[in-house]
């Protein structure tokens, strides 16, 4: 059973639509409120437990209540699946964070982009001393998203990493059957969206927070061998490329 | 007269193929040539120069006069502006690093100068003007390419002044043990006693603090021609500035060291006037004086130097056809080293016709500096008078461009062509490098000092180098050797200098002449860093650092030579901070280095401060993400050294930098919302409540109501976020969309500790 | 020695901040900063935070070790990868005493300036500083890497344990264990949908967390 084990493995990241209201809080400046055992989430592992997995079904429920929880808030397909670009040419995760915060996770991309940058320290703490590493170049963090980020979420690696051959800053990591959209079936009239933006949306989160700031959508990119294909475009930024260069010419 | 031909040796074909636009001789002085035209003024004045003397120009002249004054210092706005020429550090440091010649006069031509009104005598009269040649200078490098240099320039030292004041601080010898060298006691010069570097460095600061408050006294009272040029310079306030003049100041000290040749003349120019009864005698006499008959002259500097004689005629006293034959009788006597100057005696004042500002002295010592301001407040000034008249300017101009176009410069090119063939390059040879590592180097010019070296019996291993005295004599080749790339430095030849002293470590390493080791090493850092090429990463780590390293520890540690030590840093510390990101960023870090030490006096340490804030300032980062940028150490350093200016008392300078710290702050930006850690804000307000009080009520950057430190000291664990979290969270949110944010006004503590409800 | 922890987010404010002193040598664990030091350390850390961005592209590493000091005050770096900040300033002076305030000097060529007031602990004493440098002139003279400076004077009074010599592999190791720790409680911590990267982190949990580490390690 390895659908949905990543969401399930940190239960307090996904960020829920309905845990912000600011009228749920209750201020209690002295007391502190605990758990009845007494175990604060500080005293929880980080490490994932066989016990905890989760089954796919209720992933595939609650992706399916994501979904439509987007869909009634906004007008159109593009606003469904993307993320509002802040145009600001500074290399900041958190002024998307920001703007995640500031529209509820209205998207798709938005629910996933803080899902990436917290399973970003994550999934590295997680990785033996050695491998636990910044990926802080493009390869390394290509690598990355394709092998543990995906083993992670989907249990395999994703399909495929490439460069796009005429602009110099795209990558496409492609996955043949993304989980997100096995039981998802696209109206005709909008085939232009693709459920995956939600993962495009941790992709991004992933590559902000590592600095090499970047725009990610996800595509369809269906064959006849694989109708579902999906491509996650990965654009990065014009200065996150200059300065790969800069740091190429210094070594 | 047979002494004299050593001194006029030179082939007259090596004068000619150098300057053969200039070989016709411009010997009458009155004409005007036309590269003096506009050089009346040569430029802006020192602060300190013009305060000696704006007083008066405002009591005795006219409104014009003054505008031109103020115009003048006003075009003088950058730091460098006590230079005679718009310069930044590396002009300075090129222009400091000039061909000493002594100047000595005779009685009666020291009468004419005082007759004029200069109490100082011919080398005071000459002296400012020999700063500055005017026009191209063509110098000649060792491998036979000419470069024009319009900088170029002398200094005029009084030539038994200098010396005397050298033989009266030649005392018992010292030796200064330190602990790795207890062993083999090192015998330092003794030229450069601890309390010499002491009084140096105090008398540099007194200048500076007397800037200092100069510029807060006019800033006060607007209006008031005091100490600086006038209400409209902001000049010595600026705290860069301050610390070009120490710069300039440092390396204007001229105490002579056995250890190097910078500051032993090139030149004499031997002195006569047309007053004088038997004139031809009368140089004979100075010659003969001019060289070891002179006890003050001490040991290990050469005499070998030029000799340059001089005729000065009184315009207003004696005939000029008499002066014109005697003349032609030194020429026929002494060579061709030789010319008439026509000046007149009478004393100037600025009301004559065709008369013209003198120029300022701007390579004066910081003691000569001092001892004037002392002068001038006591209003018993005795400086030399501030006009001249034209005709004597033009004349003493191209006087000092023919002696240095076509005798001092040929003298000194020809000089390192022969030191080069005969001592260096032999050396650099096989056969050299295994008779510097014998010790028993006889060859060009060394009999005499290995003779005296093993007669003494104080030097079995036959070193060169005698520890007792501590100095080479003069004709050692390894003295020789450090002549030859002094000399090729002070002609700019810098590739030679560089592998000279380059070559030079080792030998001085291997006898132990540690002061001649660290200024080697310095030099070949300082050389490396003025050759015009490309500079790697790498080169700069293994041939400057190394070198100036080196050269730290030996001024330091061997021979407790701080002074040499600072002038190592700041000269480093200037020639790398132009010369790109990486090497700004190296020059930083040798600025901090030097802070470490603990070798620089309080004052030196802010100036050094605000030299670093200014670095980082210019480090912006390359690309659009500013990668390497340094603007938050800007910010640090700018603040630091506010705090320190405060702590000296100085609230001017303070609040200068403050300002500056502001603006780097203001300019972060997008990278960090203005004062980042609310800590920050205790120190500003602090800072901008002195600064208020200062100027009045200047509109505090940030408002904040000043709580107190957050954390007591008396507590066990201080935890600086229990602050008012309200602001800071605003400023968060500040760009972004503040509708959205209650989710994190909802980031109580509380709540973290029970997320799940 | 005293210690001043800071987590900065990507927006270079401290989410949380706290000062101790040593618990090892039989330190009471109270920070003992100088006023002056106190107000200038936030700059410091601020400041150094050009070299953490400068080092993020250059090591993959999560711990960039010690990246910048001034006099006796030295600052450890550790930086996770969605680029939050851990920094540690480090001052050393004897445990439970006061950093000691130097001897002032009449001479002009004092090497007790006004630093000494700024940054504790600069009780240069002449010989000892120079020749500190110098057999650091020996040895790194072929350092390449600029950012770290190669000049490292040593603390004064005391001999190599941790809390008196802030350059000693051991306290590097030390000081790594301890960013490790509390790597692992911050993560908790932004793990919750209430405690995202870039807010203040104001946990009792936490901050007791946070000092048990330090207790622990330095």
């Amino acid at each position: 059973m390895t659908s949905a084990q990543g969401l399930k493995s940190l239960p307090q990241a996904n960020m829920a639509a309905s845990s912000h209201q600011p009228s749920a809080v209750q201020r209690a400046p002295q007391q502190l409120r605990t758990p009845s055992n007494r175990k604060t989430i500080y005293d929880r592992n980080l490490n994932r437990t066989r016990t905890a997995e989760l089954s796919r079904a209720s992933f595939a429920y609650l992706f399916g209540e994501m979904v439509s929880y987007a869909q009634k808030r906004v007008t159109g397909i593009q606003d469904l699946e993307r993320k509002y670009h802040i145009p600001d040419a500074h290399n900041e995760w958190s002024r998307v964070w920001a703007y995640c915060i500031a529209n509820h996770f209205l998207r798709l991309n938005e629910q996933g982009y803080p899902l990436g940058l917290r399973l970003l320290p994550l999934l590295l703490y997680r990785e033996p001393p050695r491998t636990s590493v910044r990926p802080n170049r493009i390869l390394p963090l290509l690598q990355f998203i394709h092998g543990p980020f995906w083993r992670h979420l989907f249990g395999r690696t994703a399909d495929a990493i490439e460069h796009s051959s005429t602009a110099n800053n795209e990558y496409m990591i492609s996955d043949n059957e993304p989980l997100v959209n096995q039981y998802i079936s696209v109206p005709k009239e909008m085939n232009q969206l693709n459920c995956a933006a939600y993962v495009a949306g941790m992709i991004e989160g992933v590559c902000d927070g590592c600095g090499l700031k970047a725009a990610v959508s996800a595509h369809n990119g269906g064959t006849e061998m694989w109708p579902g294909k999906t491509v996650f475009l990965i654009r990065f930024d014009e200065g996150v490329i200059e300065r790969e260069g800069l740091l190429d010419a210094k070594k | 007269m047979t002494p004299l031909s050593t001194a006029t040796d030179r082939p007259d074909s090596l004068l000619s193929t150098t300057n053969p636009d200039l070989s016709k001789p411009q010997r009458v002085g009155f004409e005007k040539p036309e590269y003096l035209a506009p050089a009346t003024h040569l430029g802006p004045q020192s602060p300190h120069a013009s305060a000696t003397s704006s007083p008066r120009s405002s009591s005795r002249h006219s409104q014009s006069n003054q505008e031109q004054q103020r115009h003048l210092s006003s075009r003088s706005s950058s730091p460098a502006s006590a230079g005679s020429y718009d310069d930044g550090p590396r002009q300075t440091i090129l222009a400091s690093f000039a061909p000493r010649v002594a100047c000595f006069a005779s009685e009666d031509t020291d009468d004419i100068a005082k007759e004029k009104g200069y109490s100082g005598g011919f080398h005071s009269l000459l002296r400012p003007f020999a700063e500055h040649v005017p026009g191209k200078v063509v110098i000649r490098d060792s491998v036979g390419a000419s470069k024009a240099w319009e900088d170029f320039g002398i200094r005029l030292i009084q030539y038994q002044a200098e010396y005397r004041a050298v033989a009266s601080s030649v005392g018992p010898l010292q030796s200064h043990q330190t602990d790795t060298e207890a062993d083999q006691p090192e015998q330092r010069p003794s030229s450069d006693s601890p309390s010499v570097g002491n009084t140096r460095g105090s008398s540099i600061e007194a200048i500076i603090i007397q800037w200092i408050h100069a510029a807060q006294d006019n800033k006060q009272t607007p209006g008031f021609q005091g100490l600086v040029d006038g209400p409209d310079s902001q000049r010595p306030s600026t705290p860069a500035t301050a610390y070009l003049q120490y710069l300039r100041k440092l390396l204007s000290e001229t105490v002579q060291e056995p250890y190097e040749t910078f500051s032993h003349p090139v030149a004499c120019i031997v002195a006569v006037s047309s007053r004088s009864p038997a004139p031809l005698e009368k140089i004979r006499q100075m010659y003969s004086y001019s060289g070891r008959a002179n006890n003050a002259i001490p040991p290990w500097v050469a005499v070998d130097y030029l000799r340059y004689y001089v005729l000065v005629h009184d315009e207003d006293h004696d005939d000029i056809v008499k002066s014109t034959a005697l003349f032609d009788l030194m020429k026929r006597h002494f060579g061709l080293h030789c010319f008439l100057l026509r000046i007149r005696s009478l004393p100037c004042v600025g009301t004559d016709s065709e008369v013209t500002e003198s120029p300022r002295c701007h390579w004066k010592t910081a003691d000569e500096e001092l001892s004037e301001m002392e002068e001038f407040k006591r209003g018993s000034s005795t400086s030399a008078s501030q006009y001249i008249f034209e005709s004597d300017a033009v004349a003493i101009r191209s006087f000092f461009r023919e002696m240095v176009t076509q005798s001092i410069i040929p003298f000194m090119e020809s000089r390192v062509v022969t030191w080069n063939d005969q001592v260096a390059s032999k050396r650099r040879g096989i056969g050299g490098r295994f008779m510097s590592l014998s010790k028993r180097w006889t060859g060009f010019g060394s009999a005499k000092g290995a003779g005296t070296a093993t007669a003494t019996g104080q030097n079995p291993s036959n070193s060169n180098f005698d520890p007792s005295r501590g100095y080479y004599s003069p004709e050692a080749p390894e003295a020789i050797m450090r002549q030859l790339a002094d000399y090729s430095f002070m002609l700019r030849d810098y590739k030679l200098a560089f592998s000279t002293y380059d070559s030079l470590r080792t030998d001085f390493s291997n006898d132990k002449a540690w002061a001649y080791h660290a200024s080697a090493n310095e030099l070949a850092g300082v050389s490396f860093l003025l050759t015009p090429q490309v500079l790697s990463t790498r080169a700069r780590s293994e041939v400057v650092d190394q070198k100036i390293e080196a050269a730290l520890y030996s001024y330091l540690t061997r021979c407790s030579l701080p002074f040499g030590a600072i002038r190592s840093i700041l000269l480093t510390v200037e020639l790398l901070s132009e010369r790109g990101p990486g090497a700004a960023e190296d020059a930083a870090r040798w600025a901090m280095k030097s802070l470490e030490l603990g070798i620089l006096s309080p004052i030196l340490q802010v100036l050094m401060t605000e030299r670093i804030a200014d670095i980082r300032n210019t480090e912006r980062g390359t690309g659009l993400l500013r990668l390497g940028s340094r603007r938050r150490q800007a910010a640090f350093w700018n603040t630091l050294a506010t705090v320190l200016w405060e702590r000296l008392g100085e609230p001017v300078p303070a609040s200068s930098r403050l300002q500056m710290a502001r603006t780097v702050m203001d300019g972060l930006g997008s990278q960090a919302i203005n004062m980042p850690f609310p800590t920050m804000r205790l120190l500003y307000s602090k800072l901008s409540s002195t600064e208020s009080d200062l100027d009045g009520g200047d509109e505090p950057l940030i408002e904040l109501d000043p709580t107190p430190p957050p954390g007591q000291m008396n507590g066990t664990l201080v935890d600086l976020t229990e602050r008012p979290q309200r602001q800071d969270v605003s400023e968060i949110l500040e760009d972004a969309d503040a509708s959205g944010f209650s989710a994190i006004e909802a980031n109580h503590p509380d709540f973290a500790k029970a997320p799940l409800g | 020695m005293s210690y001043y922890f800071c987590i900065v987010n990507t927006r270079d404010q401290p989410t949380f901040e706290l000062e101790f002193g040593t618990s090892k040598q039989g330190g009471d664990g109270i920070a003992r900063f100088s006023p002056e030091a106190r107000e200038l350390n936030p700059f410091l850390m601020h400041a150094s935070l050009d070299y953490v961005d400068d080092l993020q592209w250059y090591t993959n590493q999560m711990y960039l070790k010690r990246i910048d000091h001034i006099s006796h005050t030295h600052i450890s770096a550790y930086l996770t990868p969605t680029s939050t900040r851990f920094l540690l300033l480090h001052l050393p002076h004897p445990p439970n005493t006061a950093p000691v305030p130097p001897p002032q000097s009449s001479t002009s060529y004092s090497p007790y300036g006004p630093y000494t007031n700024a940054f504790p602990g600069t009780t240069f004493n002449p010989s000892s500083s120079l020749s500190a440098s110098a057999s650091s002139t020996a040895t790194t003279t072929s350092s390449s890497n600029t950012r770290i400076l190669s000049s490292s004077s040593s603390a004064g009074g005391g001999s190599g344990g941790i809390p008196n010599n802030p350059t000693s592999p051991q306290t590097e190791e030390a000081i790594r264990l301890f960013f490790t720790e509390v790597n692992e409680v911050w993560l908790k911590s932004v793990m919750s949908p209430f405690g995202g990267p870039l807010e203040k982190v104001g946990s009792p949990v936490f901050r007791a967390r946070v000092v048990a580490a330090g207790r622990k390690y330095l």
